[in-house]
């Protein structure tokens, strides 16, 4: 017996936890990196593992006339020199319900990861518990879902409108990039790579000047800007509901905000 | 001192379609809506208006 089989059959022990963390992590709400340590992976994947594998063993115990060998499957990892060939021969008589078995515990296993991360979802444990929150931050921030932590005002779902300012540095001058959400780009370790904006409109930040002059508007619908540049950006959720004319309160009515495209000279 | 009242229904309806002028309008004086204040302010985008309020 040499350790690379010990090692084989560890990993096939620990399968079942590794799945079903893959499954639970399997969504963009999670950072998956590529070149993640394989070791710290199963390490990580032993409870749940011991989980599965007691849940399997007591069905297949009490619903069956199989039951686990744990003498021989010890033997085997042990690598007891005078008794792996009993265990190998056990093995091979017992092959196909091996098999089975484990084809349906690594198929639960797939299952009941992805199941629980789909139960956060819908019941917003992950908003409203930390210990529920994944890995992800910039997706909580991005979407606006960080309305629903705990002691923050106001809910997600109020959300109609995300406006973007995204404060750049270009050839030694601050450029402050204003924009709606479009979409966002995270690298594997979960940094953010780049801001996609929607209708975008530019100014340089002199002076915190702002006036309707200052800004530009850039002659297209959509703005992908990289991270590199980025210094920081404010994130600023509406509720915008649309009204009639004859709903807008006498008080409501002298503090309008106007905007018209055709008086726009800047408007394309 | 008074107590602004705040709006009790939520404005659940979600922008799912909207006319690109509207985005746009609203991204050019989104700079004037104010972040201090959590009374809705009212905004005329071409001919159309909406109450609007920043969350948070």
């Amino acid at each position: 017996m040499n350790i690379a089989f010990t090692t084989i059959l560890l990993f096939i022990i620990l399968a079942p936890g590794f799945t079903a963390r893959n499954a639970y992590n399997s969504s963009k709400l999670s950072i998956i990196d590529r070149n993640r340590n394989l070791v710290n992976d199963l390490t990580w994947s032993i409870i749940p593992s011991l989980a599965l594998h007691t849940f399997f063993i007591v069905i297949l115990h009490n619903t069956t006339n199989y039951y686990i060998d744990f003498e021989q499957l010890g033997n085997l990892i042990l690598g007891v020199a005078n008794k792996s060939e009993a265990s190998f021969r056990q093995l091979g008589d017992y092959k196909y319900a091996i098999f089975i078995y484990n084809l349906i515990l690594f198929t639960t296993s797939f299952l009941a990861g992805f199941l629980i991360k789909e139960t956060v979802r819908k019941f917003n444990l992950d908003r409203k518990i930390r210990y529920f929150r994944f890995s992800n931050k910039w997706h909580y921030i991005f979407t606006g879902e960080c309305l629903d932590f705990p002691d923050v005002p106001d809910h997600y779902e109020e959300i109609t409108d995300k406006i973007i300012n995204v404060l750049c540095k270009v050839n030694g001058r601050n450029i402050l990039y204003t924009g709606e959400y479009f979409n966002y780009y995270i690298d594997s370790k979960g940094d953010l790579e780049a801001v996609h904006l929607r209708n975008p409109i530019r100014r340089y930040l002199e002076n915190d000047e702002v006036s309707d002059e200052k800004y530009y508007v850039i002659s297209s619908r959509y703005l992908v800007i990289p991270n590199s540049d980025i210094i920081n950006i404010n994130f600023r959720y509406l509720a915008m509901e649309e009204i009639d004319e004859a709903d807008i309160t006498p008080s409501e009515r002298q503090n309008i905000i106007e905007f018209d495209s055709d008086q726009d000279p800047l408007y394309i | 001192m008074s107590k602004i009242e705040q709006p009790k229904e939520k404005a659940s309806i979600k922008a799912s379609y909207r006319a690109p002028e509207i985005g746009s309008g609203l991204v050019r004086i989104a700079h004037k809506i104010s972040s201090i204040s959590s009374e809705p302010q009212v905004v005329r985008i071409g001919d159309r208006y909406f109450r609007v309020r920043e969350l948070g």
